[in-house]
């Protein structure tokens, strides 16, 4: 699929390059006009249209003589006539000569201007074909090739380092989108491994016992493979989603989400209690932020043991507000601790989870400019923290 | 032949294991690295078939461990499964001493002729038919029969006549056998090794009318030529 126009394409009339001669010729013309026809009018000013009408002269000589010397001009003055009368017939002659002259020189200025604009413009915008082709480039095979402009400092060499900062974004983004999907699909095939695997097992049953352990076995394969793909595009959701960033009330936050979470703790008999009294607002995405907590904390009332507590606190520590998530159990190995935040990691106790719900719970923590860590709540349990600074460094 | 099964989907390797023992093998399940190498450190194993991610070691590790131990008898076949279907994935899995490579989601069926294949490979058999004398057994179709006679045999007397032909005049004694052809359900002090020879003795000489298999005192016992 190409979706860039082709840019070795011949442009004539619409080319930057023809236009800038063009310009560039119609400037050096208008002005070669004015001066021209500045000189020429100047000068046409000073001569005298010739004579109208001349009259002969005759001069008589001390012999009685009569010569004829001349003519005569209304203004009766001979000798003056006369040097006139041959300036002006001159200079209308060197008028006429400088006014064709003129002419011709500004129709071979005309040319040879577009002609040196055409080279000047061409030499000037050799850059941009290369960007063109580059782009045209990367576009259709990788992203990892790079403009790269050497020479001057310019607003050419702006714009392809403009280029190739936007290029190093979209590649990270790329590749962070092609390693997910990697991930998923090969996350994806596990379940659908056990689905079919066990699906065959109870086609080739020998008596119904098997058959119910396969078919059920399947059936869980099958409600993971669909909480799988809920988190999968819930994760892909979360990271097109356009931020809103706005004041965020961490206390009432963590009420919320308290109180969402109530009943399925209830049902699970596990107590869950907030220790937070202070209110601490930071800048930040809320919808984010609360998705994170809730992440943490419908793990932590998914895995507690019956009848122990799970407890939410908001504390501000200096230039950070951190939310904990304490669960009395069953613990993490440390060894585990390491790969909790991993897109797809699941523990040995993790049951029905994606193992995507931790990972997004550190990228909103990291987008807010903060990290998401965990360590040993003992006596055996686990904390679970989201360190978010007070005034977001970078936008989330 | 015994058989581990290497997954960290407890649902999976059960599955493949079960599948695998209707097919006659004896087969051991295995959840982690660690474990796997454990079970290998003290029984003699046929095929392993290894998941590449597994929650410990990685998969790999494993098979680099085995390949390059002197722990785990070097004959053994190893059976990559796994949901990396990328072909550097696949190179890297061979090259660390993978006999053969499986991308999840897979058909039973294809597992099975794998196994069959992987485990045929020492022999001299180039298809998945065995043949001594009259008496010729069909793994892909799981049949025995003599002399066009199909015979009747449970599926651990079929593992155990497969055994025997896959190396006809090889003494085996009780314990080998046990290891080979049973899995760790087995009672190491029952007589069940003894018993089940004993019927596919019967059900093979019923039909031969002569020695098939034959016991070798204070040894074990082996398959004879059966003369028709």
């Amino acid at each position: 699929m190409n979706l860039l126009p082709d840019p070795v394409r011949r442009r004539r009339f619409s080319s930057i390059r023809f236009r800038l001669s063009l310009a560039f010729a119609s400037a050096v013309f208008a002005m070669g006009s004015i001066l021209v026809g500045g000189i020429y009018l100047f000068q046409q000013a000073r001569i005298d249209t010739p004579t109208l009408e001349a009259v002969p002269v005759i001069q008589v000589d001390s012999d009685g003589n009569a010569q004829l010397i001349g003519f005569r001009g209304p203004r009766d003055e001979i000798e003056q006539f006369q040097i006139a009368q041959i300036q002006a017939a001159i200079d209308t002659e060197a008028l006429d000569r400088l006014r064709r002259g003129s002419l011709a020189a500004l129709a071979v200025l005309a040319v040879s201007s577009f002609l040196a604009g055409w080279v000047l413009a061409g030499w000037a915008l050799r850059p941009v074909g290369r960007i063109v082709r580059v782009a045209r480039d990367i576009s259709t095979t990788d992203l990892s090739r790079r403009i790269d402009l050497q020479g001057p400092d310019d607003e050419l060499r702006d714009i392809a380092d403009t280029f190739d900062a936007m290029l190093d974004r979209l590649q990270v983004g790329f590749h962070d989108q092609q390693r997910f999907m990697t991930d998923a699909s090969h996350e994806l095939r596990n379940p659908l491994a056990i689905i079919r695997t066990h699906l065959e097992l109870a086609l080739d049953a020998d008596d119904d016992d098997e058959r119910r352990n396969s078919l059920g076995r399947a059936e869980a394969a099958a409600e993971r493979l669909g909480v799988l793909v809920d988190d999968v595009m819930a994760a892909a959701r979360s990271s097109m989603h356009e931020p809103t960033v706005g004041d965020v009330d961490l206390l009432a936050l963590v009420d919320g989400v308290a109180e969402d979470f109530g009943p399925a703790a209830s049902a699970r008999s596990v107590e869950l209690v907030t220790d937070a009294d202070d209110e601490v607002v930071i800048r930040g995405d809320e919808l984010a932020i609360r998705r994170a907590l809730a992440n943490l904390v419908a793990n932590a009332v998914r895995l507690a043991p019956e009848g122990s507590t799970v407890s939410l606190a908001l504390v501000q520590t200096g230039d950070r507000a951190r939310l904990d998530v304490v669960d009395e159990g069953p613990g993490l190995a440390p060894a585990d601790m390491d790969h909790v935040f991993q897109r797809f990691w699941r523990g040995q106790n993790a049951g029905r989870g994606s193992g995507l719900g931790l990972s997004i719970v550190r990228e909103i923590a990291e987008r807010h400019g903060g990290a998401a860590t965990v360590s040993a709540a003992p006596p055996n349990g686990s904390r679970f923290s989201i360190w978010l600074p007070m005034t977001t460094a970078r936008r989330p | 032949m015994r058989i581990l099964v290497v997954d960290d989907e407890v649902d999976l390797a059960e599955g493949i294991a079960a599948a695998l023992r209707k097919d006659g093998y004896a087969v051991d399940v295995a959840h982690s690295g660690q474990e796997a190498l454990d079970e290998l450190a003290h029984t003699e194993y046929d095929l392993i078939t290894l998941d590449l991610t597994l929650g410990d070691l990685d998969g790999r590790e494993v098979c680099r461990r085995i390949r390059g131990g002197s722990a785990v008898d070097p004959s053994v076949r190893i059976l990559m499964l796994t949901a990396r279907d990328g072909i550097d994935d696949r190179v890297a899995g061979l090259d660390d001493g993978a006999d053969d490579y499986l991308v999840k989601p897979f058909a039973l069926r294809e597992l099975a002729a794998r196994v069959r294949t992987l485990l045929r490979r020492d022999g001299s058999a180039t298809d998945s038919v065995m043949r001594v004398g009259a008496l010729v057994l069909d793994d892909a179709r799981r049949e025995v029969v003599y002399d066009e006679t199909p015979i009747r045999l449970t599926a651990k007397e079929f593992a155990l006549c497969r055994y025997f032909m896959a190396a006809p005049g090889t003494v085996f004694s009780q314990e080998h056998l046990l290891e080979h052809v049973w899995d760790q359900a087995a009672d190491p002090f029952t007589n069940t090794v003894r018993v089940t020879v004993g019927t596919l003795r019967r059900k093979l000489e019923a039909e031969a009318g002569t020695t098939v298999i034959e016991t070798v005192i204070g040894a074990g016992y082996r398959l004879v030529e059966p003369v028709a």
